[in-house]
């Protein structure tokens, strides 16, 4: 099943075009990384997907039902799907007067979960992300980090099918990224499916299967990591470090080569050449020692696309 | 709807909104039965028409800024802290989170005005009133109290869905009760004072004061207020004899007699009316914009 499908969304504040067209398709058990730089439209699709804003053109599904089309949603079926969402805001609070307990116990109301199920989940989600020790503390007590734990408690106190993350990360220790990241890889274990925007690229090399990256309100890639990765080595060339037991010289090569150091050198080619450069090297009568592709990092795809 | 008004009604009595609104009124009670003691008041209709007088002037005022501030950071304040985005990503419709939101306001100002009653009438007892007989006009006067403010609430409402700061929408607020407590109705109040036939007696002219603000003040939960409390006498027709220069001269003079506010609320049906339906109307102009307006 396709649990996101996004065509041709328009979404204008004023003079500001946030979605310029925007088409997107999340399949069912992955876990989509949202890449986009400030302001290109990534929290205004996530508040559209949610009826929270309203977009003026195109069209939405979600879990193959239409809730939105020109203009309009469909606002049964939008909170028919929303009982299947679990959503993480950027920027939110919670209520500060209110105890995680009592946060989770509300919002499971919410979803009329009974009661000895609701008891269950919130001592298994407040142990999850580490707020058992202070359950009964009043979150205007919270650091920010604690309140991102507590905002991710609240999207899965539904047991959802379908996370939705507005730059979960942000404000999080590195001890608190990494706990994270290992709740949304146990989340695809379970088969649901995670929708998560960032502008940090590192968090979501690490735990994305598919990419999608938006500009400007128009989405100009998306694809797996892998595939993105191979189709820029294609396009923008491979770079090659060789070491080498003496000198080469490389005025008759057909490549474009750097000198790094001494007997190492960057050999830059359009195609993969790790062959070719054996035999080349070896028509001198030297060996190569050591020889590595230097991958691109998805910070460089990013920031060449952006360009 | 239930959900909206259990997270209301939760905040309500979890923050501090509840008691201050009690510690309010009841402050501004205080002296006023101080006062009462002072002055000796026994009798429980002049006790009354004490609370009355208090009611309509300083209580309306206090509570009518509280409840227009209130309502001017109900729906923006939540945008500004996000949680509005939390509370509209579960399985609630925007119509359901509004109506239930404003029920849980309701309940709130209600149960702090239930108190208030309770307070008024241990306070009565103390100044060495019998409350016996107006127990139910205690709690009659509070209850326009409320619709008072539920109406100011509504026109808060209003400013919170139209306005993205709640700074900027308590500003506003604060003009927009001034411009309905004392601006407009002194303009009205002049207007009819140039209009106003010279010859009235004082029921004549409560009846046309009343025509007068139902007319060009329905808008103005206040001046109902005061056309509502304006009826709770009724004039009784007694012909006084002076004697000037040795000539007897005879005039008519209207005794007051105090007939209660449910006689007040009788007959004056159509100002209650007003500021019951007045408050639907201000809701539902803040329900057309909630329902179209970008959370973001």
């Amino acid at each position: 099943m396709v649990m996101i499908t996004v065509e041709n969304l328009v979404k204008t504040y004023k003079d500001v075009r946030a979605l310029d067209g925007l088409n997107l398709r999340v399949p069912e058990g992955v876990i989509y990384g949202f890449l986009g730089p400030n302001g290109a439209g990534k929290s205004t699709t996530i508040l559209s997907l949610l009826g929270l804003v309203f977009p003026q053109k195109g069209r939405i599904e979600l879990f193959g039902e239409e809730i939105f089309r020109d203009g309009k949603f469909n606002e049964s079926k939008l909170v028919k799907a929303k009982t299947r969402i679990g959503y993480m805001p950027e920027h939110a609070t919670l209520w500060d007067f209110l105890t995680p307990v009592q946060t989770l116990d509300i919002i499971a109301d919410a979803f009329r979960i009974p009661k000895a199920e609701k008891e269950r989940r919130i001592n298994e989600l407040l142990d999850m992300v580490g707020l058992k020790d202070v359950k009964n503390k009043k979150v205007g007590k919270f650091s920010k980090g604690m309140r991102q734990r507590l905002l991710l408690a609240q999207a899965l106190i539904n047991d959802p099918e379908l996370l939705i993350l507005d730059e979960p990360m942000t404000g999080l220790d590195p001890k608190g990224i990494a706990e994270f990241k290992e709740i949304i890889r146990e989340q695809r274990k379970a088969g649901k499916t995670v929708f998560f925007s960032s502008h940090i690229l590192a968090h979501v090399e690490e735990v994305c299967d598919t990419v999608g990256v938006i500009v400007k309100g128009r989405l100009i890639l998306e694809d797996s990591i892998e595939n993105i990765k191979r189709e820029f080595l294609r396009k923008a060339g491979y770079t090659i470090i060789v070491e080498t037991n003496k000198p080469v010289d490389w005025s008759s090569a057909k490549w474009s080569v750097t000198p790094l150091g001494e007997n190492k050198y960057r050999v830059v080619s359009e195609e993969d050449v790790r062959e070719e450069l054996h035999d080349f090297v070896a028509s001198q009568g030297a060996k190569i020692l050591t020889m590595q592709v230097k991958e691109p990092s998805l910070e460089e795809i990013f920031l060449k696309l952006v360009e | 709807m239930l959900w909206g008004f259990k997270l209301e009604f939760m905040k309500g009595i979890r923050t501090k909104k509840l008691w201050a609104v009690m510690v309010i009124i009841i402050a501004l009670y205080v002296p006023a039965f101080y006062y009462m003691k002072q002055v000796r008041v026994t009798n429980e209709l002049e006790a009354i028409a004490g609370i009355i007088n208090f009611s309509s002037k300083t209580a309306l005022f206090f509570l009518g800024i509280l409840a227009i501030i209130f309502g001017a950071g109900a729906i923006n304040k939540e945008i500004e802290d996000g949680t509005i985005r939390v509370a509209l990503s579960k399985s609630v419709t925007r119509l359901g989170y509004i109506v239930g939101k404003y029920l849980g306001h309701i309940v709130v100002f209600g149960v702090a005005l239930l108190i208030t009653s309770f307070v008024t009438l241990v306070g009565l007892q103390w100044v060495g009133v019998s409350v016996s007989k107006i127990t139910s006009d205690v709690f009659l006067l509070n209850l326009l109290l409320l619709l008072v403010m539920l109406e100011f609430l509504a026109i808060g409402y209003i400013i919170s869905t139209f306005l993205r700061s709640s700074g900027t929408s308590i500003g506003v607020a604060l003009g927009v009760f001034f411009l309905l407590y004392i601006f407009i109705p002194s303009f009205v109040a002049y207007r009819m004072s140039t209009h106003i036939p010279s010859d009235l007696n004082v029921m004549e002219y409560n009846e046309y004061k009343a025509e007068y603000y139902t007319k060009y003040l329905f808008y103005s939960p206040n001046a109902q207020f005061v056309v509502i409390l304006d009826a709770v006498n009724n004039y009784k027709k007694v012909t006084k004899t002076v004697e000037i220069n040795g000539e007897t001269h005879k005039f008519p003079e209207y005794i007051a007699e105090y007939a209660g506010i449910k006689n007040a609320i009788k007959k004056r049906g159509i100002n209650v009316l007003l500021l019951v339906v007045m408050t639907l109307v201000y809701l539902g102009i803040a329900t057309w914009r909630f329902l179209r307006m970008d959370l973001r």
